[in-house]
């Protein structure tokens, strides 16, 4: 690994590639505007220019810094997210990854369950994974909260909401709409 | 004056332009205070219903909030050592150290006595150079100058709020990217749409700015509780004398002048502001080695100058139509969603809404005088609400206001996944305001540059020979000299919020 450590390379490489990738991608429409001699490729092009130069320079920026602690004696951060995983282990990374991708979840659920039979899980759901242990309090709290911002939206705001597609799932949705708005 | 009187008056006169005027008063107030979220969370959860105010009163709850936000965010920088947005963060080099000292009540007195002071300085020296600069810019101003300034604001924006000089043009060069997907301004070329009609509109900024703002926010304080880091401290409310602020005359008032200027400039000014506000209070200091400590000049320097700033960003959009921050770019939006474009010309056609947005931040600032005593003490209660709470509540009006944009849940999709990149670029040293501030400037950039080569016939001596051109060009080029010298030096302090 060289005198970086895993998370500088791994950022290294990660702007590379998406420099690299943007890059190729710019051939699919490069092709001549009459109307503009630069096409619509020159701009994406040049700011792709611009990542790279950048992702070089903080590649340097590391190696220096890195040299120089090490003349020095001195340790350096292993970065922020391998300190928390040598400082916590392996369960918060786990905690900490359902928590981000638990929105994800709830989004791409959406579509077919609809936002009036999903919202009250993710909300318990969401509460249970930042540090809520209360039955009452996982109950009561997502209920209050999607009821009052379910209200204010589909009775007062009238902003239409995902009902879903899946069969059941799409007749909760309405017959809830419905009587929220009578 | 009698444009002033106008304006009051057509502020007053409306209840609902009453009632907006204090919702962005104590919303900023409220949202900057608590700590995991800030005005911009608010900005971003309104901006999807911003459409159903008239295009003024939309436009005055975004400058009101501006005002009190940028105050309310030095509450959690001074109390929890949690700036409430960039402009915040020098507020806590100075504030926590207070904090723990048992001086949080003076700090927050200082913050609340400076803000109101450096605002509405702000504020008054904006309704007199505002109009001669729109004035002067319909007359000098058009593809190539827009696209030097937008060219001289990237410059800025880049070089503050990331950890390193790098990680900043990386979060504006990502920003910038994403300013690119969807068709092309001039010829309508399909860019980066991966055959997916969704792609072909651009990434709407609405998500994305409920994304990198609201939901990363949450992300990074549901974080602190899972690592069990989330404390709320004790504090005392006596606010500093009298005699405490006359000391300080000569700090304060340096604080205005280099607060109302930095954040003239487009793009990032606002933070800008306080950090250049900050280092010259040091520099000028007879007891530099006190800050960073506990000093109150500290905190007097950071949020004097940043609510200086305020009414100086107002002047690049109304004038010039560029946004100068994080929630000027949302005002930017605002204009869009009322179809209106903002600039110059909003002077011809819209000077009642002008106006009314300055006697709004005006009195905004005059307000936060004497509500930031009263919020003190009565943010004791609001800071029980346990994170666990708000956080799902949060999400849900996250959730709603990024469907509401274009009823399609692919915008949720996409504003939890900007969420969720945010979070890791902001955990690794890079800038949020710098990305946005990209995804914005971006398409301006573009598309004055494409017409201002068209209008000179792709002559570059022509180009960046015209004298404003000329001034802001090199104004860019030597700002990203003399940051790269200091970031190989070594003497570049960067903060990340």
């Amino acid at each position: 690994m060289g005198k970086l450590t895993g998370g500088q390379w791994f950022e290294i490489a990660v702007w590379v590639s998406f420099a690299a990738v943007a890059y190729l991608l710019t051939f699919q429409f490069d092709r001549e505007v009459q109307m503009y001699r630069f096409g619509a490729a020159a701009w994406p092009r040049m700011v792709i220019l611009v990542i790279m130069a950048a992702a070089l320079g903080q590649f340097v920026t590391d190696l220096r810094v890195r040299k120089a602690a090490e003349a020095r004696g001195v340790e350096l951060d292993a970065g922020y997210f391998r300190k928390m995983a040598d400082e916590h282990g392996a369960p918060v990374i786990i905690r900490m990854g359902i928590t981000l991708s638990l929105p994800l979840v709830y989004a791409a659920l959406l579509q077919n369950t609809g936002y009036y039979f999903t919202t009250p899980f993710f909300l318990a759901a969401y509460l249970y994974m930042t540090g809520e242990r209360r039955v009452k309090w996982l109950i009561a709290m997502p209920l209050l909260i999607y009821a009052m911002i379910t209200v204010i939206f589909t009775r007062f705001l009238f902003v239409g909401l995902p009902v879903g597609y899946w069969p059941g799932f799409y007749d909760f949705g309405n017959w809830l709409v419905v009587l929220i708005r009578q | 004056m009698e444009q002033f009187i106008a304006g009051t008056l057509a502020l007053v006169s409306s209840p609902l332009s009453m009632v907006v005027f204090a919702a962005g008063l104590f919303g900023g107030l409220l949202f900057g205070a608590i700590p995991g979220i800030n005005m911009l969370t608010l900005g971003a959860i309104v901006l999807p219903f911003s459409g159903m105010l008239s295009a003024a009163d939309a436009i005055m709850f975004y400058s009101v909030l501006y005002c009190s936000g940028t105050y309310g965010g030095a509450v959690t920088a001074i109390l929890f050592n949690i700036p409430g947005s960039p402009e915040n963060a020098p507020t806590a080099f100075d504030g926590y150290p207070m904090t723990k000292q048992g001086l949080a009540g003076k700090a927050i007195g200082a913050a609340v006595f400076c803000s109101s002071l450096g605002g509405t300085c702000s504020a008054l020296l904006m309704m007199v150079a505002t109009p001669l600069i729109a004035d002067w810019a319909v007359r000098n101003f058009s593809s190539p100058e827009i696209f030097a300034l937008v060219f001289f604001g990237i410059a800025v924006a880049s070089s503050v709020g990331a950890r390193t000089l790098w990680k900043g043009w990386l979060s504006v060069g990502f920003g910038l990217m994403i300013a690119t997907i969807g068709l092309d301004p001039v010829a309508g070329i399909q860019r980066y749409d991966f055959g997916f009609t969704y792609l072909l509109a651009g990434i709407h900024f609405i998500p994305t700015i409920l994304g990198f703002f609201a939901v990363s926010e949450i992300f990074v304080q549901a974080e602190r509780r899972v690592r069990g880091r989330f404390e709320m401290p004790k504090f005392s409310t006596h606010f500093p004398s009298f005699a405490e602020f006359w000391r300080l005359k000569i700090a304060v008032v340096r604080s205005v002048l280099v607060g109302f200027f930095a954040g003239v400039l487009p793009g990032i000014g606002v933070t800008l502001a306080a950090f250049m506000s900050y280092n010259e209070a040091v520099r000028w200091s007879k007891t530099p080695e006190k800050f960073g400590k506990g000093h109150l000049e500290g905190v007097v320097a950071s949020e004097t100058a940043n609510n200086a700033a305020t009414g100086a960003a107002m002047i690049p959009l109304l004038a010039l139509g560029l946004p100068g921050g994080a929630v000027t770019a949302m005002m930017v939006g605002v204009f869009q969603i009322h179809d209106m474009e903002p600039g110059p010309l909003v002077f011809v056609t819209s000077s009642d809404l002008v106006w009314v947005v300055f006697a709004a931040m005006f009195f905004a600032n005059i307000c936060i005088l004497g509500l930031g005593y009263v919020e003190t003490r009565t943010v004791l209660h609001l800071l029980k609400i346990p994170f666990q709470f708000l956080a799902p509540a949060i999400l849900l009006l996250a959730t709603v206001g990024a469907y509401a944009v274009r009823n399609l849940v692919m915008d949720v999709v996409v504003m939890f996944l900007a969420g969720i990149i945010a979070y890791f670029m902001r955990r690794s040293g890079y800038s949020v305001a710098g990305i946005v501030l990209g995804l914005i400037l971006g398409s301006i950039g573009e598309e004055n540059f494409a017409q201002g080569m068209q209008m000179v016939g792709y002559d570059w001596g022509d180009f960046f020979t015209r004298p404003i051109v000329a001034v802001l060009i090199f104004g860019g080029v030597a700002t990203i000299v003399t940051n790269i010298y200091r970031e190989l030096c070594g003497k570049r302090k960067g903060v990340e919020v």
